[in-house]
C-alpha cells in the first residue's frame, strides 16, 4: 500500500517529536531514511568516498543538534536535510577545489547488479557511469549540484531552488546549461554507449 | 522562422522533457517538434541523454549497508563526547575547546611577556645609582652657627675620617 505524501508527512513530523522527546529510536529512523540518500549526493557531489561519508556524518550531527530548530511550515526535513548537506560540500570543494581526484576511489564498492546481466552489459554501464562522472568533475560546482539533485536525486525545480538557495528559474537555466555542457562533453561517448547498452539489452 | 522555433524549442527543452512547463508553453513547444525538423532532433536527442543521466546519476555512490552502519556508529560517539565536554567547560564559559587552549596559550604568551619584564624593573630598581649629595654644599651648609661666632678651619675638617683640605687643594677660600 502506496502511502500518501500528506501521511508521511505527519509520519516524518511524529518521528522528529519522538527525537525531540529523547527517544533514540527517533534520531535512528531519521539516519535510516535519509542516510542513503544523503551520501549519494555527498558522493556524487565530491566524487570522494572518505569525504562523503565525512561530510554525512557533519550534517546528521548539526542536524540532530538543531532540530528543534526545524521548521516544517518552511521546508520538509529532506530539503532541510540537503541543504545542511551542500553547504558542506560547498564548504569542502572549495577548501580543495577538485586539484587531485583519485578515479579509481570512483567505483570502490561494488553496486549490485542483477544476476542476468551479462558482464559486458556490467562492463558498459561501468563505463558509461565512468564517462558521467569524469563529465561532471568537468562542470562548475553549482552546475553539478543542479544537475545531481534534478537527474540524480530526482528533486523539482522548486526543492532545488530551496536546497541551492536561489531563484526558481536560476535553478532552471542551471539544469539547462548543465544539460547542455553534460551533453557537450559526451557527445562522442555517450551516443555511442547508449546504442551499445540498448544492443546488449 | 526555423530558427526562431529551434531557439524556442532549446531553451525550453528540459523542462518540457520533464514535464514541468505550463500548457501554453508545452503545446507551443510540441507544435514545432512536429513542424520543425531540427527541433524534433533536438527533442530525441535531449531526451535520450536525459534517460540516461536518470539510469546512471542514481546508482553512482550508491553506499554499501556497512559503510553506513559504521558512520552511524561514529555519529552516536560524537553526539555523546560533546556534552561531557560541554560539561567540563561550562564554568569558564568557554563554546569549546579550542577556545579553551587558545586563552591558554594567550596567558602563557602574556605571562612570558609580563614575568622579564617585572623582573627586570626590580633589578633595576636594586641596583640604580642615587644621585650623590654635593660634599662641599653640604658642608658650606652645615653649620648653624654663624661664620663669625666658629669660622670655618677647613685645615681640620674631615669627612669619614679623611681631611677634607686635599679635596680643596684648589678651591677658593671663602670670604669672611
Amino acid at each position: 500500500m502506496s502511502r500518501t505524501p500528506r501521511s508521511k508527512q505527519t509520519e516524518i513530523e511524529a518521528v522528529i517529536q519522538r527525537a525531540l522527546a529523547g527517544d533514540q529510536s527517533g534520531y535512528a529512523d531519521i539516519y535510516a531514511q535519509y542516510a542513503a540518500s544523503l551520501y549519494r549526493l555527498c558522493y556524487s557531489l565530491l566524487l570522494n568516498e572518505q569525504d562523503a561519508e565525512d561530510i554525512l556524518q557533519e550534517s546528521f550531527l548539526y542536524a540532530f543538534k538543531n532540530l528543534h530548530r526545524y521548521d516544517a511550515a518552511k521546508a520538509s526535513l529532506k530539503t532541510w536535510l540537503y541543504t545542511i548537506a551542500v553547504s558542506r560540500c560547498r564548504n569542502t570543494y572549495r577548501r580543495k577545489r577538485f586539484v587531485t581526484v583519485d578515479i579509481s576511489q570512483w567505483f570502490g564498492f561494488e553496486i549490485k547488479s542483477a544476476a542476468a546481466e551479462a558482464p559486458e552489459a556490467a562492463a558498459i554501464r561501468r563505463d558509461a557511469k565512468e564517462s558521467i562522472a569524469k563529465a561532471l568533475l568537468e562542470l562548475t560546482p553549482r552546475l553539478r549540484e543542479a544537475i545531481v539533485l534534478r537527474y540524480g536525486q530526482g528533486m523539482t525545480y522548486r526543492e532545488i531552488s530551496e536546497v541551492m538557495g536561489c531563484p526558481q528559474k536560476t535553478a532552471e537555466s542551471r539544469v539547462r546549461l548543465g544539460h547542455q555542457r553534460l551533453r557537450k562533453s559526451l557527445q562522442p561517448v555517450g551516443l555511442g554507449l547508449l546504442e551499445e547498452l540498448l544492443r546488449v539489452h | 522562422m526555423f530558427r526562431f522555433k529551434y531557439r524556442y524549442c532549446k531553451v525550453l527543452m528540459a523542462r518540457y522533457v520533464s514535464g514541468d512547463l505550463p500548457l501554453a508553453a508545452r503545446r507551443r513547444v510540441a507544435r514545432y517538434i512536429d513542424e520543425c525538423e531540427d527541433c524534433y532532433r533536438e527533442y530525441m536527442r535531449h531526451r535520450e541523454f536525459t534517460q540516461e543521466l536518470e539510469r546512471n546519476l542514481p546508482t553512482l555512490g550508491r553506499p554499501a549497508s556497512a559503510q553506513l552502519n559504521q558512520v552511524w556508529e561514529r555519529l552516536q560517539d560524537d553526539l555523546q563526547a560533546p556534552a561531557q565536554e560541554r560539561a567540563w567547560l561550562r564554568g569558564y564559559g568557554a563554546s569549546g575547546s579550542l577556545h579553551f587552549s587558545y586563552s591558554l596559550v594567550l596567558a602563557a604568551i602574556a605571562l612570558a611577556l609580563l614575568v622579564p619584564l617585572m623582573l627586570g624593573y626590580q633589578a633595576a630598581m636594586f641596583t640604580a645609582d642615587l644621585p650623590r649629595v654635593p660634599q662641599y654644599a653640604a658642608i658650606v651648609s652645615t653649620p648653624n652657627t654663624s661664620l663669625a661666632a666658629s669660622p670655618l678651619n677647613i685645615s681640620t675638617a674631615a669627612i669619614g675620617g679623611e681631611p677634607l683640605s686635599p679635596m680643596l687643594h684648589n678651591t677658593p677660600a671663602p670670604r669672611l
